[in-house]
């Protein structure tokens, strides 16, 4: 067990060394053959893989220029600041787009419920104002405070009832 | 403090989409309910209806539902519920 772990991370602390071993041969070359390089192309080359730096090391020996060894193309993708803050607030849209969305449909499910209730009671008092002529606030309240279910109910009893008390009896 | 203004932030929103749909709900949830009460009546005292005037009744609009909902109480038949 403990063998193992010493034997993993010898590997890995050998791997580690040659990484940085053939970035300082990249590096020296390039310094020897274009001069002082820019911060951000020795950052380039530190963070490089040993694949990487071993071409890049074929290309210094014919390269004439630092293009010819890092070509344009093979820029590492980097976003623009500019792009950045485009997809930021594009994915800011579409969230606050979802957010809403989200709401309304809670908001219509409830609006919906409520507006059942409102519409059965809207009909049931038309009805029973045509039927018995204007109705007591009492009644009026009572109708609109009832539930669905009552509410159908009390239509059923509008269509036979002779009087309001047929309808609200029990 | 971050964490915070998003979480109110995505209250507001989630409040101001449920204040929309409010709306539109009850807009839509009126007209269900005046027409479950006219077609209860009308199979009440017509018998079953022919899947036409079930369909007619819910795409009406709530006035239209008003109208046809006080017929209901003197009509004969559907052709008095519905003529015009």
């Amino acid at each position: 067990m403990l063998t193992e772990n010493i034997n993993r991370w010898t590997r890995e602390i050998r791997e580690e060394g040659r990484q940085e071993g053939e970035a300082q041969v990249v590096l020296r070359l390039l310094q020897l053959k274009f001069g002082r390089l820019e911060p951000e192309t020795v950052y380039r080359v530190r963070s490089a893989d040993p694949d990487r730096l071993l071409k890049w090391g074929e290309r210094v020996l014919t390269a004439q220029s630092l293009q010819d060894v890092f070509p344009p193309h093979e820029e590492p993708a980097t976003l623009t600041l500019e792009e950045m803050e485009t997809m930021l607030a594009e994915n800011i849209d579409r969230w606050n787009r979802e957010l809403l969305e989200k709401g309304r449909q809670k908001g219509r499910q409830e609006g919906r419920q409520q507006g059942r209730q409102e519409g059965e009671a809207r009909l049931v008092l038309r009805q029973l104002q045509l039927k018995f002529g204007p109705l007591e606030p009492a009644i009026e309240d009572r109708v609109r405070s009832a539930d669905p279910d009552r509410l159908l109910e009390l239509g059923e009893r509008v269509l036979t009832a002779q009087s309001l008390q047929d309808v609200f009896r029990d | 403090m971050l964490a915070e203004s998003i979480d109110r932030w995505n209250r507001e929103l989630l409040e101001k989409g449920r204040q929309e749909g409010l709306q539109e709900g009850r807009q839509e949830g009126r007209q269900e309910g005046e027409a479950q009460v006219v077609l209860r009546q009308l199979r009440l005292k017509f018998g079953p209806l022919e899947p036409e005037t079930v369909y007619r009744v819910r795409s009406s609009d709530p006035d239209r539902l008003l109208e046809w909902g006080e017929r209901v109480l003197t009509a004969q038949s559907l052709q008095d519920v519905f003529r015009d």
